[in-house]
C-alpha cells in the first residue's frame, strides 16, 4: 500500500486501507489551490468526439480530459497502478517512483509527486477542465450562484447514504469524517463554472482546440477553429463585457494515431506550420494505439474538483469508464508539458506585462500622493472619470468593468498570481485595488476577501496573533460586511430593477468567504490563537447563511473540531488520549493522596484545553444527526464522546440527552436488525411457498 | 427566570444540584422552569463551561485582560463592582444561546456553577452583586457542611437542611 | 434543642430517611410551590456561626489524647512506616477542611471582630430579640412569630451568616509562595497560637520548602517523637493537596542552639506544580 495521496484522501471512502493515516494540517490550502486552479476550456470537433466515442465509449474529448484534472504531477488516475504492473506489486513509497520495468521499456521513466505531503505549495500545479468557452457563455446566466445550497445538501445526503452502506459503526471513522468535511468544503467554495464579473478564477486561461489528424483534419480546420474562437466576443450575443479572448492562450491539441509513424511526422509538420503561420503552439496526443487494447485497463474515478451539477449527475447515473494505462500516462505527459512549458510561462508573461503597463503606472501616479488624487475630477457618483469609461452597462442595466479596464486587469493580475502561488504579489495587488474599488461594493468585497486569503495561504510561519487580530480578521469582517451590504442594497432596489437575483448570489459568496477563512485559520500552526476566529466565522455561517440541515450539522461538527484543536501549544504533547484519562481516573479515586509521578500530570494541562466543550458540541451534532435520521453519524459521534463523559455522574443520568440518544440509537439498530430478520424469514416463507 | 445551580468537585462529580424557579407570577400563577429540551441539556452545558472555569482558576492577574492570552471565546467579563482582589467570584464565564453561565470557586477548588435561564428569548442579564452574594452565602453553607466530621470531601450533600437553606438564599438573591 | 442518641445497633428511619435533600442519582430538584412559607429544617450544623471564638483547652488534655491516639496506631499497625502513614491520614482530613475554614475567616475584615464581640457574647433573650428584629429584617419576609423557639431561631439567624460581614473573599492562593505564607502565618497561628518560626526555600532543589517549628506543641513531651510529627505533616499536606498543590511532607529533627526539639517540616512539591506555575506566570 502506498502512501496516502491527495486524491486518496479526498476519496477516502473508496480507499479504506488508509483509515489510520494522518494528514497535514494545511490540507485546506491544497484544496483551495485546487479550487482556484487555472481553467482549461476544451473545444473539439464533432468528428473527433465521435471517434473517441467509438474507441472508448466516452461522449466527447472534454468528458475524457476532465478525468485528468487536479494535480497533474500526482497522476492520481494511476494511483493503484504503476508501469503496467498488476495492483499487487505497488511501489512501497509512492512519493517518487522512477525507473522502468522490463515489461514496458519503451515508456520513459517519470516521477510521480504526492502533493499531499509537499511542503511548498507552488510545486504542485493544479488544473481544471471545462467545456468550450462558447458553451460556457451561452449556458451561463448572471443568476447562477456560486454554490447552490440546495445541490450541496443533495450531494451531502448522497454521500451520507453511501457512507451508511459502506461502513459499520465500528469502522475507524476519524479520518473519514475529516475527508467528508473536506469534500463538503471543496464543493462549498468552488464548484461551478460560473463566469463571475467580479473575479477571474473561473475564467479560462487556456483554450485547447482539438483536431483529429487521423481523420485528416489539418491546417484549414485549425485556422477556422482559431478564428471562430477569437471572434467569440462578436459572434455570441451575450458575450460578457468583462471577458476577452486576448487573455486566453489558444493551444492546438493534435490527436493522432500512434502506430503510424507517418501520421506522427505529419502531425509534427502541422504543428510547425501552425506555429509559423498562426503563431499558436500545439501539443500532440497519441490518442489511439493498437497496444492500448492489450494494456491494463484502469477504471477511472471522478476528478476531485468538479462542479456540483456534474457531481450530482455522475452520482445519479454512475458509469465505469476504463482506459489503458499507457494512454493515461501519455495523457499526463502531454498535460504536464502543456502546463509547465506553455501555460505557466504564458501566465507569467501576462503578469509581468500587466505589471509594467498597468500596475506600475498606477502606482507611480498615486504613490504617496493622496493630494493628487483629490484633484482628479469626480462625477456626482463619486467615481472618477477614468473609471466611468471603464464601466459598461450590460443588457440588464448592470454596471460592469470591461475586460480592458485597468481595474479588471489588475484584478486578473492578482488572481493569476494566486493561481501560480505568488501570494506576496497577489496580496499587494489586492490591497492596491481595494482602494480603487471603494465605490463598487461588489468588487470590493471580493478583493478584501482574497486579500486576507492570500496572506493566510502564503505566509506559512509569519502569521502572528497580532497579525490575525489587527490585519487579517478585520479584512475578513470588512469583506463579509460589504457582501452583506451588497445583498441588502440589492434587495432594496429589487422593485426598481425587477430582479431578485443578486441577493442570493452575493450572499453565497459571503458563505464562501466565511468557509475559506475558518478553514485557513484552522490550518495555522498556532491553533490556540487562531481557533477563536475560526469559531466566530463558523458561527456566522450558522447564524446568517442559508444552508440545508445536513450541511448545518457539518458546521456544528466543525465547531466541535475547532474546540478539539484549541490546545495551548506549550502543553500539546501532554494532552492524554481518552483511554489514558479513563485509567487515570480509575486509579486516582477521589482524593489525591500520594505523590506518584504521573498521577498529577493533569494539573499542568488544566485550563489549557477545551476538550469538554468539544465533546459538548459533538453531542449537539449527534442530537441533530438523530433528527435527520442519520444513524451512522449518530453512532460515530457518540463513540467520539464516549471517553469524555465516562464516569461522570452529572451527565450520565437516564433522563438526560446522552442516555436518551443512546437508547434511541440502540432501538433503531435493533429495529433494523429485526427488519432484516423479518425480511429473511419472509424470504424463507415465500421460497417455501414457491417450492 | 429559572436557574440551574450545581456544586462540582475536581473530577467533575456533582456534589449538589438544584433548580430554582420563580414561584409567583403577577397573577399568582406558577412560572415554569427550564423547557424540557434544556432540562436534558443543562448538565452538558455546565460541563462544557468547566474548561473555561479551570482556565480562569489558575490565571494569575485574572482581572487584567491580556492581549492575546485571554480565553478567547467566552471572554471573562468583570463587573465594575467587584473588588479587584477577589478571585473567587468569576462572574459570567460563558454563554450558550441566550443562557448565561456564572461561576464561583472555593478555596479548595470546588466549583459553584450556575446556568441563568430566561423566559423571554432575549439574552440574559446577570446581576453580578446579587449573584456574588448568593455564591458567598452558599460557600459558607458549604464550609459548615465540611465541619461535619462525618462528611467526606467530594461526597454528595444530601442534607435536607442544606437544601432548604440554599433554596431560601436563592429566593432571596436570585428572584428580583 | 433535644439531643438524640443514636444507638448503633438499631436502625432508625428518621436518621436514614434523608429524602428531602439532594440525590445525585436523581438529579436536581425543582423548587416546590410552597417553599417560601415553609420553615428551614432545623439544623445545628448550619445554625452555628463560623466566627472564630477563642477557646482554650488544657495542653495536658490534648497531649494525653494525642498520646493515646499514637498508642492506638502503634497497636494496630505492623511497621513504623504504616504508623506514619496512618498519622498522616488523620492529619490530612483536618488539613483539607482547614483550608476552607481559615480562608473564610481571613476574609472577614479585622475590624468586625471588635464590633461583633459584644454582639456574640450577649445572651439575654430580650437583647437578642431586639437585635434579631433589627438584623432579621432582610431574611424571609413571612414568618409567624411563635414564642420562644422563634426567638431562638432569630438568634441563630443573626449570628448564622459570616458572609454578611464579608465584602469580598480573600483571593485564592495560586502560587507556592502565597500559600506557604498563609500556612506559615495564619494556619500556624490557628493551630499553635504563634506563627511558624521560619519559612525557607531549599537552595538545592526547586521543589523543596521548609517550615521550621522550634518547639512543636503536640510532640514536645514525646522523646524521640519526630515520627509523631507526621500528624502535623498530614495537616500541612491535606491543606496543600486540597488547594491543588500536591506534595509530600516529612518531619526532620534539626536541633539548634537552645532548641533541642526543633523540627523542620520538609515540603516537596510535585514537579507538575512547578511546571504549572512556570506556564501560568508567563
Amino acid at each position: 500500500m502506498g502512501k496516502l495521496s491527495y486524491e486518496g484522501y479526498m476519496n477516502l471512502l473508496f480507499h479504506p486501507e488508509y483509515d489510520e493515516e494522518t494528514i497535514p494540517s494545511d490540507i485546506a490550502k491544497r484544496i483551495i489551490s485546487n479550487a482556484i486552479s487555472p481553467v482549461i476550456s476544451v473545444t473539439s470537433t464533432p468528428e473527433l468526439d465521435e471517434h473517441i466515442q467509438q474507441a472508448y465509449g466516452i461522449d466527447s474529448l472534454y468528458m475524457l480530459l476532465r478525468f485528468f484534472g487536479n494535480c497533474v504531477t500526482d497522476r492520481d488516475q494511476t494511483n493503484e497502478y504503476s508501469f503496467g504492473e498488476a495492483p499487487e506489486n505497488k511501489p512501497s513509497d509512492g512519493s517518487s517512483s522512477t525507473g522502468t520495468s522490463p515489461a514496458d521499456s519503451n515508456l520513459r521513466s517519470r516521477k510521480r509527486s504526492n502533493t499531499l505531503f509537499q511542503r511548498d505549495l507552488t510545486q504542485s500545479r493544479y488544473i481544471r477542465f471545462t467545456r468550450s468557452l462558447g458553451d460556457l457563455v451561452e449556458s451561463g446566466s448572471p443568476d447562477d450562484m456560486l454554490f447552490d445550497y440546495h445541490s450541496l445538501e443533495t450531494f451531502l445526503q448522497a454521500m451520507l447514504r453511501r457512507i451508511e452502506s459502506q461502513t459499520t459503526d465500528k469502522t475507524t471513522h476519524t479520518l473519514l469524517k475529516k475527508s467528508l468535511y473536506h469534500r463538503f468544503f471543496s464543493l462549498a467554495i468552488s464548484s461551478t463554472s460560473y463566469l463571475s464579473p467580479y473575479e477571474a478564477f473561473n475564467h479560462p486561461v487556456v483554450s485547447l482546440i482539438a483536431l483529429d489528424t487521423h481523420l485528416g483534419q489539418g491546417y484549414d480546420d485549425a485556422r477556422d477553429l482559431l478564428s471562430e474562437f477569437k471572434s467569440l466576443s462578436s459572434t455570441t450575443e451575450i458575450f460578457p463585457v468583462f471577458l476577452s479572448t486576448t487573455d486566453i492562450l489558444p493551444v492546438f491539441l493534435l490527436c493522432y494515431y500512434a502506430d503510424s509513424d507517418e501520421e506522427y511526422e505529419s502531425s509534427k509538420a502541422l504543428a510547425r506550420k501552425l506555429k509559423k503561420q498562426l503563431f499558436v503552439e500545439s501539443i500532440l496526443l497519441p490518442l489511439w494505439k493498437e497496444s492500448y487494447q492489450e494494456n491494463v485497463q484502469v477504471p477511472l474515478h471522478q476528478p476531485v474538483m468538479t462542479s456540483l451539477d456534474e457531481m450530482l449527475f455522475m452520482m445519479q447515473s454512475p458509469v465505469c469508464l476504463k482506459l489503458s494505462l499507457e494512454l493515461i500516462n501519455a495523457t499526463y505527459d502531454v498535460l504536464e508539458n502543456l502546463v509547465n512549458d506553455l501555460m505557466v510561462p504564458f501566465m507569467q508573461r501576462k503578469i509581468s506585462f500587466w505589471d509594467e503597463t498597468v500596475l506600475q503606472t498606477r502606482k507611480s501616479l498615486f504613490h504617496g500622493n493622496k493630494l493628487f488624487k483629490r484633484f482628479m475630477s469626480r462625477t456626482a457618483g463619486g467615481n472618477n472619470v477614468q473609471q466611468q469609461s471603464s464601466l459598461v452597462k450590460d443588457k440588464e442595466g448592470r454596471n460592469y468593468f470591461i475586460f480592458s479596464s485597468p481595474e479588471l486587469l489588475m484584478r486578473k493580475l492578482a488572481d493569476w498570481s494566486m493561481m501560480l502561488g505568488e501570494f506576496k504579489r497577489a496580496y499587494s495587488t489586492y490591497d492596491l485595488i481595494s482602494h480603487d474599488f471603494e465605490g463598487f461594493p461588489k468588487y470590493l468585497a471580493s478583493c478584501l476577501e482574497w486579500c486576507a486569503v492570500s496572506v493566510l495561504m502564503g505566509a506559512q510561519n509569519i502569521v502572528t496573533a497580532k497579525m490575525l487580530k489587527s490585519d487579517i480578521d478585520p479584512l475578513i469582517q470588512r469583506a463579509v460586511d460589504t457582501y452583506e451590504a451588497c445583498a441588502l442594497d440589492q434587495s432594496s432596489t429589487n422593485g426598481v430593477s425587477g430582479s431578485l437575483h443578486d441577493g442570493p448570489i452575493v450572499r453565497s459568496y459571503e458563505t464562501r468567504c466565511l468557509f475559506l477563512a475558518s478553514e485557513l485559520y484552522l490550518s495555522l500552526s498556532d491553533t490556540w490563537t487562531s481557533t477563536p476566529y475560526a469559531l466566530q466565522n463558523l458561527e456566522t455561517i450558522l447564524g446568517e447563511c442559508k444552508l440545508g440541515p445536513c450541511s448545518q450539522i457539518m458546521i456544528w461538527e466543525r465547531i466541535s473540531d475547532c474546540y478539539y484543536l484549541r490546545i495551548d501549544p506549550r502543553i500539546r504533547h501532554k494532552v492524554p488520549s481518552a483511554a489514558a484519562k479513563k485509567s487515570e481516573r480509575e486509579s486516582n479515586g477521589m482524593m489525591e493522596i500520594g505523590t506518584d509521578g504521573n498521577l498529577h500530570e493533569d494539573i499542568v494541562t488544566k485550563g489549557f484545553t477545551r476538550l469538554r466543550k468539544a465533546a459538548f458540541f459533538r453531542l449537539i451534532s449527534a442530537t441533530m444527526w438523530a433528527e435527520q435520521k442519520q444513524w451512522r453519524q449518530v453512532a460515530w459521534c457518540l463513540k467520539d464522546i464516549e471517553g469524555s463523559y465516562e464516569g461522570i455522574n452529572l451527565v450520565n443520568r437516564k433522563n438526560l440527552t446522552l442516555a436518551k440518544l443512546k437508547d434511541e440509537l440502540a432501538k433503531k439498530e435493533n429495529f433494523s436488525e429485526g427488519q432484516i430478520h423479518e425480511k429473511s424469514s419472509v424470504n424463507v416463507a415465500t421460497k417455501a411457498v414457491i417450492e | 427566570m429559572p436557574q440551574y445551580f450545581a456544586i462540582l468537585g475536581k473530577s467533575d462529580n456533582p456534589v449538589y444540584e438544584a433548580e430554582f424557579t420563580t414561584q409567583q407570577g403577577q397573577q399568582g400563577q406558577l412560572q415554569k422552569g427550564f423547557p424540557q429540551h434544556l432540562k436534558e441539556l443543562n448538565p452538558f452545558i455546565m460541563h462544557a463551561s468547566l474548561d473555561i472555569i479551570e482556565d480562569l482558576q489558575w490565571k494569575l492577574n485574572s482581572n487584567v485582560q491580556h492581549g492575546t492570552n485571554n480565553s478567547g471565546f467566552g471572554s471573562f467579563l468583570r463587573s465594575k463592582n467587584v473588588n479587584v482582589t477577589d478571585n473567587c467570584y468569576l462572574g459570567k464565564v460563558d454563554h450558550f444561546y441566550g443562557l448565561a453561565i456564572t461561576a464561583y470557586l472555593t478555596f479548595s477548588g470546588m466549583k459553584f456553577v450556575m446556568i441563568h435561564g430566561n423566559l423571554d428569548k432575549n439574552s440574559t442579564q446577570v446581576d453580578d452583586n446579587a449573584v456574588k452574594s448568593f455564591y458567598q452565602e452558599v460557600h459558607e453553607l458549604y464550609i459548615k457542611t465540611l465541619m461535619n466530621p462525618f462528611y467526606k470531601i467530594n461526597d454528595p450533600i444530601t442534607s435536607a437542611a442544606f437544601d432548604t437553606r440554599v433554596r431560601s438564599l436563592a429566593r432571596k438573591y436570585l428572584n428580583k | 434543642m433535644s439531643q438524640r442518641i443514636i444507638l448503633p445497633s438499631t436502625s432508625d428511619d428518621r436518621v436514614f430517611n434523608n429524602s428531602d435533600g439532594y440525590e445525585y442519582t436523581i438529579g436536581p430538584k425543582q423548587s416546590l410551590p410552597n417553599e417560601a412559607s415553609s420553615q428551614p429544617t432545623p439544623s445545628r450544623l448550619y445554625s452555628e456561626s463560623l466566627m472564630f471564638r477563642k477557646q482554650e483547652v488544657s495542653l495536658s488534655a490534648v497531649t494525653f489524647l494525642f498520646g493515646e491516639m499514637i498508642a492506638h496506631i502503634h497497636n494496630t499497625s505492623k511497621t513504623a512506616s504504616e504508623c506514619e502513614v496512618k498519622l498522616n491520614d488523620y492529619g490530612f482530613v483536618i488539613g483539607s477542611k482547614l483550608l476552607e475554614l481559615l480562608n473564610l475567616r481571613a476574609s472577614v475584615p479585622s475590624n468586625t471582630y471588635l464590633r461583633s464581640s459584644n454582639f456574640l457574647s450577649s445572651s439575654t433573650p430580650t437583647n437578642t430579640s431586639a437585635n434579631a428584629m433589627h438584623s432579621g429584617s432582610n431574611t424571609t419576609a413571612s414568618r409567624t412569630v411563635s414564642g420562644v423557639s422563634d426567638i431562638y431561631y432569630n438568634q441563630e439567624n443573626s449570628a448564622e451568616s459570616l458572609t454578611t460581614l464579608i465584602s469580598s473573599m480573600r483571593s485564592r492562593d495560586l502560587t507556592i509562595l502565597d500559600i506557604l505564607q498563609f500556612i506559615h502565618g495564619t494556619v500556624w497561628s490557628y493551630l499553635f497560637g504563634h506563627v511558624s518560626d521560619d519559612l525557607v526555600k531549599s537552595s538545592e532543589r526547586e521543589n523543596e520548602y521548609m517550615i521550621v517549628d522550634n518547639l512543636p506543641l503536640l510532640t514536645q513531651f514525646i522523646p524521640n517523637g519526630v515520627s509523631c510529627d507526621f500528624f502535623v505533616c498530614g495537616i500541612i499536606q491535606g491543606f496543600l493537596n486540597n488547594a491543588e498543590f500536591p506534595c509530600s511532607v516529612t518531619p526532620h529533627l534539626m536541633p539548634l542552639k537552645g532548641f533541642d526539639q526543633r523540627v523542620i517540616y520538609l515540603i516537596q512539591f510535585d514537579k507538575h506544580v512547578l511546571e504549572r506555575e512556570g506556564l501560568r506566570s508567563e
